[in-house]
């Protein structure tokens, strides 16, 4: 028998035993007494609950988040978290296995932590940051025109210097479009069964923050690029 | 004893003249009458720059670390997220 038949041959023999070993270790025994989904259940709230207090540390932190950004996640974190405590204590009184595993059903799709509080935070924080440098960047855009414009005035070639601070408007520009409208958009997205709907509804508002921010990178760089040819 | 009243009336007048609508001297230099707080020694916005002034390109360093410390909190909270 040749090499390459016998390889030929082994490799599904292989397959197979992989795949009849694989079920019973993939397979995690769940926790088959009442008092053991209990403590489950109660265990993945209280990682909920955690997270709730590490966002609501992330939102009083974020000193660029828009008043009517901060309300809005304020309101859902303290929403959430008066939900989930008295989702715990529920999970307390059940008395069937059957009614604690709705719970966590409860627990994870009318509230999506994990999947949408988080990122609605987070990416509230991002895009609004990236907004208020936006703002600060057209200030300096400003003064570093009025320099362009004087150096000019002395007879120096800027052709350099104008051109990147078109540079630095159209960046800026970039960056505004990218951000218009994604945050509160995302913030009105809602918690649901269909987890797939929602990372849709995640997806593009990511990608517009870290689009944002790459944009205002380069517009930084134009302005100390300016900055250094002035100097 | 007529001249002394009259002189004391012209030096009455003259003071209440003076002090008269917020018209006294002092009151018009800012030093009295300002309830305690001292004219501001310099204006609250500064003057335009006049014509020939470069503009303050130092400043533009402090804004642009701004600019920097929003864009890593934009990071920190992005990268946080991902």
């Amino acid at each position: 028998m040749k090499i390459s038949t016998r390889f030929a041959l082994a490799v599904p023999v292989l397959l197979l035993a992989v795949a009849a070993a694989t079920p019973a270790q993939a397979a995690s025994p769940a926790p088959r007494t009442l008092a053991g989904e209990k403590v489950v259940a109660r265990a993945r709230i209280d990682g909920r609950l955690h997270t709730l207090a590490a966002l609501k540390t992330a939102i009083g932190a974020a000193t660029n988040l828009t008043s009517g950004h901060r309300a809005t996640l304020a309101g859902l974190l303290s929403t959430d978290v008066s939900g989930l405590t008295g989702l715990r204590a529920k999970v307390d009184g059940e008395q069937s296995i059957d009614a604690v595993r709705a719970d966590e059903r409860s627990m994870v799709v009318d509230y999506r932590i994990y999947l949408l509080v988080v990122r609605k935070v987070r990416l509230a924080i991002a895009a609004d940051a990236e907004t208020a440098a936006i703002a600060k960047l057209g200030g300096v855009h400003d003064t570093l025109a009025a320099a362009v414009a004087r150096a000019q005035s002395q007879g120096r070639d800027v052709s350099a210097e104008q051109a990147e601070l078109t540079d630095m408007a159209d960046q800026r520009a970039a960056a505004g479009s990218a951000l218009a409208g994604k945050v509160d958009a995302l913030l009105a997205v809602l918690p649901g069964p269909d987890a797939a709907a929602l990372a849709a509804a995640v997806g593009p508002v990511r990608a517009a923050v870290r689009a944002a921010r790459q944009d205002l990178r380069k517009g930084v760089a134009d302005a100390r690029q300016i900055r250094q040819q002035l100097s | 004893m007529k001249r002394a009243l009259a002189l004391a009336a012209a030096v009455a007048a003259v003071v209440l003249i003076l002090s008269g609508c917020g018209r006294h001297p002092l009151r018009r230099a800012g030093q009295v009458g300002t309830g305690g707080a001292a004219p501001a020694a310099t204006p609250a916005t500064a003057p335009a720059a006049p014509a020939g002034v470069e503009p303050d390109l130092s400043t533009l360093d402090r804004e642009l670390s701004i600019v920097d410390s929003q864009l890593a909190q934009a990071d920190q909270a992005a990268d946080s997220d991902d």
